[in-house]
């Protein structure tokens, strides 16, 4: 078996793909995995790929002229999740999609796309989470900076978003965890920077001022009726790990912290 | 009144949301507007949560009264005129601005105003049309905006509000006009349904008229015409073909229930039931789309020379539940004949909660009553996307719901005789009618099974929860588990499921983490 071993990152998995369907070898058995998950097993043959955008990108363009964009944009939430067997899964669904085409996506029945099914429902699942539960502060400068730490990685997924609706604004969307921001000011829209992890974290600091912290926090108080107190449900649709980043959860200081 | 001079917005915003909270209603869904470069502000149609209050409930939009002081004195209301609560009133400027700011920090979709009834109801709606112009036009806010339809209102007003706005409601209150006369003193029947019908004259002036909500959606699945045929013929109660189970019927023929409910009693005029227009009495002929007024300024908000419509989000309203003795029944008959005639986006049921001292009210120690108006919230679900009818689930011989069993199951066990249905070849109209099977799952049901052959396991994989389910369906043919298909068997066995969430949701203070085990077992 040809296992080939991928960095966690789009353009990786999919030069992964490429690299596994150019293999020469007739009916050899391939598997993707992620570099990092350590396991190797006795009689495969590993392989590291080296990213190529090019390929990434010709097999991303295939996707879409064969398959359709509706398949393609599940393979892109799929690729920004945070499972250890995506590179694989994202295969194996392709590998079947192309030899079914683009009806593929019915099939529920079929562990592939079952798989996938699971997959984009997880992160589109947060996604939607954090269209609501991404909270703003305001800088002295009157820069608008959030700071998440999501399960899966959702940066490229709400930037857009929020360039929309809050186009008049300069904002920073940062994703803690893995030091990715989103940057957006009305005059040149937005892009993705890796890394600036410092100069936001002073800016998180001054945005703990902003005083509608606070009237967000008297009307979160008030708007509950007290005779239907109800933490479980509560806890149900606003999942703990959420809070840490949300006014109204920040009692000690305001801001998004 | 206790008015008080000098309050700080913090302050104002305090008394103002405390005492906007018994309004349920707080989706912002139904409108769809792409964000505009310039401008703040999108629509998603979908509508967000933004965050979930300690009683569970979304927060969706910023949720105030304009003013706490009102004229009116509903027995039921906090804010009542002789009420002894601190008083408060926002300037128009000041609700723009924490709409604006709040928006900006994602905290809201936009902005729910309400209010008590300032001097007259003209002249607070006329307070509300200034704030949502100022939002609208000197703000240039693309958010989401609900506003209140205040009973009494002047025509013109409600007309031209409504295009600034994307949802507009008028409280129903309590379903029999007898409970309003005795409970809400200052509203009446007429002055309720009449801006409701307003409102539903003004979407269908809409270019392209009004897209008909959920609950017509599926009747047309149904087999229904569609509503706006539907209306034209003579009353509704002809537009059923079928086993004569028909909310329009109920009301049309049955002096039962008419007696009952109030709701077609009062001056004739207002039958929700009859194919006469009784628009021709209440709304005098003068400006608006009633007479082909035009509406250009209030249209005129959105970029590049469009035209907003009239209350693109359609129309919602909610009742009182417990206050007055009514029953399940005619609560569900209302609240059809509201789908039907007025075509609402939801009708929303909010279990008594006694807030004043006023001895003619129910007490109500134990806190709302819960766990009935989630029944009611589900049967709602029921007539809106399950195609089932209030007939079906409560009726003049069970006129309440069995507080035991969620109504699809009640429903279910009542008619053993229609299961159990076979997954691979049930029309989806009968999937839809299996307990624990939601729209959802059926649809994946119907979209997978054309490829190969379903079993438990791949519907398990699928999402279909089957701790209820598999009590009715068979899979190629097999049950899941050796079940009695036989009343009391099933029953004991739906309890058991029941039993914990019938409990969680009357007790939803007392928290139990240990609730994981009950909802995973049975499979
Ligand atoms: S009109 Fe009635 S329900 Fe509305 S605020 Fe006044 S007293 Fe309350």
């Amino acid at each position: 078996m040809l296992v080939f071993q991928c960095e966690d990152q789009a353009e990786s998995i999919l030069t992964g793909v490429y690299d596994a369907w150019a293999d020469p070898v007739p009916n050899r058995e391939i598997r993707l995995v992620l570099s990092d998950d350590g396991q190797q097993e006795l009689f495969c043959e590993y392989r590291k790929v080296k990213t190529d955008d090019k390929k990434a990108q010709k097999v991303a363009e295939s996707i879409v002229r064969k398959l359709g964009k509706w398949i393609w944009s599940d393979v892109e939430f799929v690729l920004l999740a945070d499972a250890a067997d995506k590179a694989q899964a994202v295969f194996s669904y392709l590998r079947l999609a192309f030899s079914i085409g683009p009806e593929i996506r019915q099939q529920l029945a079929r562990p592939e796309v079952m798989r996938i099914c699971e997959l984009v429902r997880m992160v589109s699942r947060e996604q939607q989470h954090l269209f609501g539960f991404v909270r703003f502060a305001d800088t002295p400068e009157g820069i608008l900076i959030a700071q998440l730490e999501p399960r899966h990685r959702q940066i490229p997924l709400l930037a857009g978003h929020f360039a929309e609706r809050l186009n008049t604004e300069r904002f920073i969307l940062y994703d803690k965890r893995r030091r990715e921001a989103a940057v957006h000011s009305p005059e040149h829209g937005w892009y993705l920077t890796m890394g600036e992890a410092d100069g936001i974290e002073e800016m998180i600091r001054c945005s703990e001022r902003d005083g509608y912290a606070e009237l967000w926090q008297v009307f979160f108080d008030s708007i509950a009726i007290a005779q239907r107190t109800n933490p479980r449900c509560q806890q149900n649709l606003l999942p703990m790990r959420f809070r840490p980043h949300m006014t109204e959860f920040r009692r000690d200081k305001s801001g998004i912290g | 009144m206790v008015i008080q001079e000098g309050l700080t917005v913090k302050e104002k915003l305090h008394i103002l949301a405390d005492a906007a909270k018994y309004d349920v209603a707080c989706t912002s869904s139904g409108s769809k507007r792409a964000g505009v470069s310039g401008r703040l502000g999108s629509a998603a149609e979908a509508g967000i949560c933004h965050s979930f209050a300690a009683d569970g409930r979304c927060i969706s939009l910023l949720k105030i009264l304009l003013s706490n002081e009102c004229v009116f004195d509903c027995k039921y209301c906090v804010n009542r005129a002789s009420s002894d609560v601190p008083r408060a009133t926002f300037t128009p400027e000041e609700i723009c601005t924490l709409t604006m700011e709040f928006y900006k920090r994602n905290y809201i979709e936009g902005l729910f105003l309400s209010s008590g009834v300032v001097k007259s109801p003209s002249h607070t709606m006329s307070l509300m049309y200034e704030t949502l112009y100022l939002l609208r036009f000197k703000y240039q806010f693309m958010g989401y905006i609900h506003v209140k339809g205040i009973p009494g209102a002047d025509q013109g007003v409600l007309e031209r509000i409504g295009y600034l706005a994307d949802r507009m409601s008028v409280n129903l209150e309590l379903p029999t006009s007898e409970a309003l006369k005795r409970l809400a003193p200052g509203k009446t029947r007429k002055t309720i349904l009449e801006p409701m019908r307003l409102i539903r004259r003004g979407m269908e002036s809409n270019p392209g008229g009004a897209a008909p909500g959920a609950y017509w959606t599926s009747r047309m699945r149904w087999g229904e015409a569609d509503p706006l045929l539907a209306q034209k013929r003579a009353g509704f109660s002809t537009c059923i073909p079928g086993d004569g189970v028909n909310a329009g019927r109920i009301f049309a023929d049955d002096p039962g229930i008419r007696a009952k409910t109030g709701l077609l009693q009062e001056n004739g005029g207002y039958h929700l039931d009859t194919a006469e227009d009784p628009s021709a009495e209440i709304l005098p002929s003068g400006s608006g789309f009633l007479s082909g007024g035009s509406f250009r300024l209030e249209r005129s908000w959105l970029p590049d020379g469009r035209l907003s419509n009239y209350v693109p989000a359609g129309q919602s309203t909610q009742m009182i539940i417990g206050a007055a003795g009514e029953s399940d029944y005619q609560i569900m008959a209302v609240s059809e004949a509201l789908y039907r005639n007025y075509d609402m986006k939801r009708v929303f049921y909010s279990g008594f909660l006694k807030t004043t001292d006023d001895s003619s009210l129910p007490d109500t120690p134990g806190g709302p009553p819960l766990l009935r108006e989630h029944r009611l919230y589900q049967a709602d679900w029921l007539l809106r996307y399950y195609g089932f009818q209030t007939e079906e689930l409560v009726n003049e011989k069970h006129p309440n719901f069995n507080l035991l069993l969620d109504p699809k199951c009640d429903w279910a066990i009542q008619h053993l005789e229609q299961f159990p249905v076979e997954v691979m070849r049930a029309p989806y109209e009968q999937l839809l009618r299996v307990p624990g099977i939601g729209v959802k799952s059926a649809q994946r049901i119907v979209k997978s099974r054309r490829f190969g052959r379903l079993d438990y396991d791949s519907l398990k994989r699928m999402g279909v929860v089957l701790k209820r389910a598999h009590y009715f369906i068979t899979c190629q043919g097999k049950l899941m588990l050796p079940v009695k298909i036989e009343e009391g068997y099933i029953t004991r066995g739906l309890m058991s499921v029941e039993n914990q969430e019938n409990w969680q949701i009357s007790h939803p203070d007392q928290y139990r983490q240990l609730s994981l085990f009950a909802d995973f077992s049975v499979r």
